[in-house]
């Protein structure tokens, strides 16, 4: 852009909360499962449980074999999310969902950890280790609530109102006329059709296995997928004098974008949804990973709103010209009072 | 859609938000099932009465354009464009024979609403 100020980007917001979320609490509760796995190692017989199938335990092996597979995974998972959490976050979406995924993950991932190693101790060498399935829901239960506590106390965007002039054209609004344009998005009724009967078949298959194996954790963690899907299949897009806010048609999640931060917006085509979203539904884009957001619902015409504080967002919907126009003209009367 | 109300028009809001429905039906805009926007948010998002709102879907229902189901809220009814097929012919018909005369279609309006009276 021409404009000098725009070169060096504006600050990600709530840095001390990135950084308790994303790095600190996972890093602790990494470092204690760790420690406290490591003051157990003594009590463990020398054969242990590797992997559990649906008929139980149906690998044995050593403990360094058991350790370091869980230990990797765990640091991994650790250091690619706190690298996210340091590098995106500029709209409180991006910054909830990897603050919720980095402190629940590492909840989580402890969890097995312990899990895994508490039920294995004191044990007869050859001995069967008790079941992992209440363990195993229980860390995933804590695992969920670190999460809702990460994104519920993840920070609100701090209000950045726009100045200057509002780009792309503008629809025209006499003195007393008031404006809402609202519209439906959602992917064709083949989409729709074929996706119903794909998350009823892993459904039906997903809970037989599950009553086969009698393993009804697995069962939740299969279906948690499913009800994430089901949330960003449909939405609806409402532009008034507020300004945008889109939602999935289960009221969450949901976006805003106050008129008053608003610089602009344009028509546009979402050609790659996966070459430049990593798929469909809402989430970061791959190209502009801390600043844009994307409801990518479908292929083709789209709305694309430029926000303060270095923001992008892009719905997928028809009549996007309609929307922008609209947008746009609430955008100029947001700084008109 | 794209839905407007004029505050300082004579027109009643409710006849506004009904005429909108109406030509964008027409239109082709709005598809058969298509659902309309729940008549509190488009209230809350225009800052007028929910009733206003529910007087003018009550009034699209009574002409056949519309249905209200509970829980679904209102819903364009099957073959609604088709029903206007007959005015929406008439009203070409005037439109270019108003073009014709020049005379501005505020004149025709006006005409349409205050028919002069048939003197035999």
């Amino acid at each position: 852009m021409s404009n000098p100020a725009k070169q060096t980007r504006a600050p990600i917001p709530h840095l001390g909360r990135r950084v308790l979320w994303g790095v600190v609490v996972p890093v602790t509760v990494t470092g204690a499962a760790f420690a406290l796995v490591r003051s157990w190692l003594p009590r463990l017989p020398d054969e242990v449980a590797l992997h559990w199938g649906p008929g139980g335990v149906n690998r044995y092996g050593s403990v360094a074999e058991l350790l370091w597979p869980l230990r990797g995974f765990a640091v991994t998972g650790v250091v690619v999310l706190a690298l996210f959490t340091l590098i995106t976050g500029r709209t409180s979406f991006i910054r909830r969902t990897v603050l919720g995924t980095a402190a629940g993950l590492s909840v989580f991932q402890a969890g097995i950890f312990v899990v895994v190693i508490v039920t294995q101790l004191d044990l007869e060498p050859g001995g069967t280790p008790a079941s992992i399935d209440l363990g195993m829901l229980i860390a995933l239960g804590v695992g969920l609530s670190a999460a809702a506590l990460a994104l519920a106390t993840a920070g609100k965007d701090p209000r950045m109102p726009a100045s200057g002039e509002v780009s792309g054209a503008q629809a025209e609004l006499r003195p007393g006329e008031r404006a809402v344009w609202i519209r439906r998005v959602s992917p064709g009724p083949k989409v729709l059709l074929w996706g119903a009967l794909a998350a009823a078949a892993y459904t039906a298959l997903m809970a037989f296995t599950a009553w086969i194996s009698g393993m009804w954790f697995t069962l939740v963690l299969a279906l948690l997928p499913v009800l994430l899907v089901a949330t960003m299949l449909v939405w609806q897009v409402r532009i008034d004098s507020g300004g945008l806010t889109a939602r999935s048609s289960l009221g969450w999640p949901r976006l805003h974008i106050p008129a008053d931060e608003v610089e602009g917006s344009k028509v546009r085509q979402v050609e790659h949804p996966i070459g430049e979203f990593g798929g469909w539904g809402i989430r970061a884009s791959v190209m502009d990973l801390s600043g844009t957001v994307g409801v990518i619902i479908r292929k083709g015409e789209a709305l694309e709103v430029l926000r303060t504080g270095d923001r992008r967002t892009v719905i997928t919907v028809d009549d996007a010209a309609t929307a922008s126009a609209l947008l746009n003209a609430k955008a100029q009367r947001s700084r008109t009072p | 859609m794209l839905f407007r109300i004029d505050t300082s028009s004579q027109r009643p809001l409710f006849e506004q938000l009904a005429a909108q429905v109406r030509r964008a039906v027409l239109d082709g805009e709005l598809a058969d099932g298509e659902r309309l926007p729940a008549a509190r948010e488009l209230a809350e998002s225009l800052r007028i009465n929910q009733h206003t709102v529910l007087h003018a879907y009550q009034l699209l229902r009574d002409e056949g354009l519309i249905e209200l189901r509970r829980g679904r809220g209102a819903v364009i009814t099957a073959r609604s464009a088709q029903r206007y097929q007959r005015l929406s012919e008439a009203l070409d018909a005037v439109r270019q024979e108003a073009r014709r005369l020049g005379l501005p279609l505020s004149a025709v309006a006006t005409m349409i609403e205050h028919p002069v009276e048939e003197t035999a």
